[in-house]
C-alpha cells in the first residue's frame, strides 16, 4: 500500500526528516506523533509529492512515487491549516474538488452527498464557509480529502482547534473510514486522539522514527511503571511501581486519610519517555 | 496540461474575485471612476478657457504686436503665438481651434485708413467648426474696431494735433494759405467725425455683445465703418484625433482595470500557498502548469471582460465611438495575454502577501506613470514619452488608442501587440519557472 524507505530531506543545514521508514497496510490507522519541528508535516508532504525527497523512495499503491497521477488519483489530503475557499459554500468547494479529481455527473453527486453526511454538514451546504464555525470548517476540510473515495487518507493534524464535540466527530468518522477500508496517516499531537484511532504508532522527534509499533507494544516497552497517586489534604506523592497492588499493601494506607489513584502507564508516558520534557519552538 | 482543470481552476478563481468586494472596486468600479473622471476633467467641463486660437504674425510690427496683445485680454480666447506651419498643424491635429495669420503690411494698411486700405488678416479653421468661426470672426472684428477706436477715431486728440499745427502756423506768422485751408478742412472733418465716433461706439458694443452670443457676424458688417478684412481660410482637421477626452482617458481606465486584475490575482496565488489550497490543489492528480495556466486563464478573462465592460460604457453613457473592433479585440486580447502573464511574474516575486502587493503595486505604479496611465499620453512630455516606450502600460494604451481613434491597422497594431505577447510568454516562463522550484508545504 504504503512504503516508504530511507527517506531524508534537508533544508540547509537542518535534517527535517532522517532515514524515515514505514510502511502502511490497507485498512489501518497509523500515528505519526512527535512535538513541534518532529518531521511529521514533512513527512506527509513528501508522501503527497509536494516536496520531494533528497534521498530514499516513496512507493503508493505498488503505483510509484507520489508524483504519478495514478497514485496522487488515490491519495486524500487533509492539510494541517483550513485549506478551503472560504467565500464559496460547502457544496462548491467539494464540487470544485471533485471535478479536480475527474468526478462527473452523479458518481459527483454520490461523493459530495457522502462527504456533506460525513461531515454532517448537509443542512448547511449552500452557505459560504466564512460563516462556518471551526468545528465546522474542520470537517469540511476532512470531507474535502474524502471526496475522491481515496485509499489512502492522509490527515495532518485534523482536530487542530475544535471543540471536543467537533473532535469527537472527527475521530468517530476516522474510524468509520479506517473500517471501510480506507487506509490513514494520521499526524497529531494529542495522545488520547492517538489511542482512540490508531492501530499502530511512529514516535518521531528531529526526523527521526524513535520507536514503532502498536500502542500496546509501545506502552509495554517504553512506558514505564505504573503511577501511584497519593493525595493527602494539599500534598500530592507520585510513586512508581511495577506492581501498585503489592506497593500499596506495603505502603498500608488508610483509604480514609488519603485520595489514591492508579494510572498505568499510557501513551502520552510513552512520548515523554522518548521525546523528554524540554519545550519545544 | 489538463484543459478541463485548467478552465475549472480559471472559473473558481473569477468566482473568488467577484466574491470580495474590494478587488471587484479595484478590478472594475476604480477604472471606471478614473476613466470618467478624468474624461470630465479633460472635457472643461469645470470652465471653459475659451477658443484657442494660434497666431502667426508675419508683420511683426508693432500695431500687429498691439493687435494680439489686446486679443490676448480677451476672456473668450485662449491665444498661442506659433509660427504659421505649427499653428496650421495644431489646427489640423484638432489641438487649435483655428489659426490667425497676421499678413506683412498690416500695420501700413491701418495706417492708411483714409484711402480705404483696410488691413486683411487671414483665420484657418476646419469648416465644420462653423459656430467657433463665426463666434471668432465676431471677436476678432470688435477687438479689431476698438483698436481702431482708441487708434484712429480718438477725435480730441486729433483735433489737438491740428490745432497745435493752426496756432504754430499763427505764431511764427506763417503766411501759407493753402495749407491754413487745408489745416481749417480737416479740423472740420475731425469734428464731424467725433460725432460720428460716438454713434460708433454705441454700435460696436451692441456688436460685441451679439458677437458673443451668437458668434453669427459677417465679416464688414460694421456699420459704416471697415476695421478689418477677414479672408476665411479652410484647414481640414484630421479626423485621427479623439472624438472626446473620454475616448482619451477609457483607454487609461482600462489599463487601470487590467492593473486591478494582475494584482489581485497575484495576491491570490500567494493567498492559496498560505491557507493551503494550493497544497491541496497540487497533490490533487493535475499537473502544477495547469494550476498555474488555470490562473493565468483566469486573469486573462477577466481583463477581457473588465475591458469590454468599460468599451460599453465608453460607447453607450460617453459618445466614443469604436473606430476598428477587429483592432479593439486584437488589442484587449493580446493585453490580456501580456498581463496575464506578467501577473504570474508577480505573483512570485514576494512570499507573503504584503511583500507581494508592494512589489506589485511599486512595479506597476512606476510603469503606469511612465506609460501613460496617469497622464494621457497627448499630453506627456517628450523625455516621458521617451521612458515611457519600455512600459507595457503603453504599450497597452497605445493598442487601446489604435482601435479608439488613432485608426490603427493590423501592421500599426503589431509592434504593440508582439511586444505584449512576448512579455507574456515570458513573464509567464519565468514565473512558472521560479514557481515550480518552490516547495509548497
Amino acid at each position: 500500500m504504503l512504503k516508504i524507505s530511507n527517506v531524508s530531506k534537508s533544508y540547509g543545514d537542518h535534517l527535517a526528516v532522517n532515514d524515515l521508514s514505514l510502511e502502511a497496510k490497507p485498512g489501518s490507522v497509523i500515528g505519526l506523533l512527535g512535538p513541534n519541528g518532529a518531521g511529521k508535516t514533512t513527512t506527509i508532504s513528501m508522501i503527497t509529492g509536494l516536496i520531494k525527497p533528497d534521498s530514499g523512495s516513496i512507493d503508493i499503491f505498488n503505483s510509484g512515487s507520489p508524483e504519478e497521477t495514478q497514485s496522487r488519483q488515490n491519495i486524500g489530503v487533509a492539510p494541517q491549516s483550513l485549506a478551503l475557499y472560504e467565500p464559496l459554500s460547502a457544496y462548491d468547494n467539494l464540487s470544485f474538488f471533485g471535478k479536480i479529481y475527474g468526478l462527473r455527473g452523479s458518481a459527483l453527486d454520490t461523493a459530495i452527498d457522502d462527504a456533506l453526511a460525513l461531515a454532517d454538514l448537509a443542512d448547511r451546504k449552500d452557505e459560504p464557509v466564512n460563516n462556518f464555525s471551526g468545528g465546522m470548517k474542520r470537517r469540511l476540510n476532512l470531507a474535502i480529502a474524502m471526496i475522491n473515495k481515496p485509499k489512502l487518507l492522509l490527515l495532518d493534524e485534523p482536530t487542530v482547534g475544535v471543540d471536543p464535540q467537533s473532535r469527537n466527530a472527527l475521530l468517530d468518522s476516522v474510524v468509520a473510514l479506517r473500517d471501510q477500508g480506507h487506509t490513514i496517516i494520521y499526524t497529531t499531537h494529542y495522545m488520547e486522539e492517538a489511542q482512540k484511532v490508531c492501530d499502530s504508532v511512529f514516535i518521531m522527534d528531529r526526523g527521526k522514527i524513535l520507536a514503532a509499533g502498536t500502542i500496546g507494544e509501545l506502552v509495554h516497552k517504553y512506558g514505564g511503571e505504573y503511577a501511584i497517586h497519593i493525595q493527602r489534604q494539599e500534598a500530592v506523592e507520585i510513586i512508581e511501581s511495577s506492581n501498585p497492588l503489592v506497593t500499596l499493601n506495603e505502603l498500608n494506607i488508610d483509604p480514609d486519610s488519603a485520595f489514591i489513584q492508579v494510572r498505568p502507564p499510557d501513551l502520552e508516558q510513552v512520548f515523554f519517555n522518548l521525546t523528554g520534557k524540554q519545550l519545544r519552538d | 496540461m489538463n484543459i478541463q482543470s485548467m478552465l475549472l481552476i480559471s472559473i473558481k478563481d473569477i468566482r473568488l474575485l467577484f466574491s470580495d468586494k474590494a478587488a471587484v472596486f479595484f478590478t472594475l468600479f476604480f477604472p471606471l471612476i478614473m476613466a470618467t473622471f478624468f474624461g470630465t476633467v479633460f472635457s472643461g467641463g469645470g470652465g471653459s478657457a475659451g477658443i484657442s486660437l494660434a497666431i502667426a504674425d508675419k508683420d511683426n510690427s508693432t500695431l500687429s504686436q498691439a493687435y494680439i496683445e489686446s486679443l490676448s485680454e480677451s476672456s473668450a480666447l485662449n491665444v498661442q503665438r506659433l509660427d504659421e506651419a505649427t499653428a496650421k498643424e495644431q489646427v489640423r491635429k484638432g489641438k487649435i481651434t483655428a489659426v490667425l495669420i497676421i499678413p506683412e503690411g498690416f500695420e501700413k494698411s491701418k495706417q492708411s485708413l483714409f484711402d480705404n486700405d483696410v488691413p486683411t488678416i487671414e483665420l484657418g479653421i476646419d469648416p465644420s467648426r462653423k459656430a467657433s468661426a463665426s463666434m471668432l470672426k465676431g471677436l476678432l472684428m470688435a477687438q479689431a474696431a476698438e483698436d481702431m477706436q482708441k487708434q484712429f477715431t480718438d477725435t480730441s486728440l486729433m483735433i489737438d494735433e491740428v490745432n497745435k499745427g493752426l496756432e504754430s502756423i499763427e505764431v511764427e506768422q506763417f503766411d501759407d494759405p493753402e495749407l491754413q485751408t487745408m489745416l481749417s478742412s480737416v479740423k472740420t472733418w475731425m469734428e464731424k467725425s467725433q460725432q460720428q465716433a460716438n454713434v460708433q461706439e454705441d454700435e460696436i458694443s451692441a456688436v460685441d455683445d451679439s458677437n458673443a452670443e451668437s458668434g453669427d457676424v459677417e465679416e464688414n458688417s460694421f456699420s459704416g465703418f471697415t476695421p478689418l478684412t477677414i479672408e476665411d481660410k479652410e484647414i481640414q482637421r484630421n479626423k485621427t484625433g479623439p472624438q472626446n477626452a473620454y475616448a482619451i482617458s477609457f483607454p487609461q481606465g482600462m489599463v487601470w482595470g487590467i492593473i486591478g486584475a494582475i494584482t489581485t490575482y497575484s495576491l491570490a496565488l500567494i493567498s492559496e500557498v498560505n491557507s493551503g489550497t494550493l497544497g491541496r490543489l497540487s497533490s490533487a492528480p493535475i499537473s502544477r502548469m495547469t494550476i498555474l495556466g488555470g490562473k493565468a486563464l483566469a486573469c486573462f478573462m477577466t481583463i477581457v471582460f473588465v475591458c469590454l465592460v468599460l468599451v460599453m460604457v465608453a460607447m453607450l453613457f460617453f459618445k466614443v465611438s469604436i473606430y476598428s473592433w477587429p483592432i479593439l479585440l486584437t488589442s484587449i486580447l493580446s493585453c490580456a495575454f501580456g498581463f496575464s502573464g506578467m501577473m504570474m511574474l508577480l505573483s512570485v516575486l514576494g512570499k507573503t502577501e504584503k511583500a507581494a502587493s508592494g512589489i506589485s503595486w511599486a512595479i506597476l505604479m512606476l510603469l503606469a506613470m511612465t506609460g501613460g496611465g496617469m497622464i494621457p499620453l497627448i499630453f506627456m512630455p517628450k523625455w516621458m514619452a521617451s521612458i515611457g516606450e519600455l512600459s507595457p502600460i503603453k504599450w497597452a494604451v497605445v493598442s487601446f488608442e489604435g482601435s479608439f481613434w488613432r485608426q490603427y491597422s493590423f501592421v500599426d497594431l503589431m509592434p504593440t501587440t508582439g511586444l505584449l505577447l512576448t512579455l507574456g510568454v515570458v513573464c509567464f516562463l519565468i514565473g512558472s519557472y521560479i514557481f515550480n522550484r518552490r516547495e509548497i508545504n
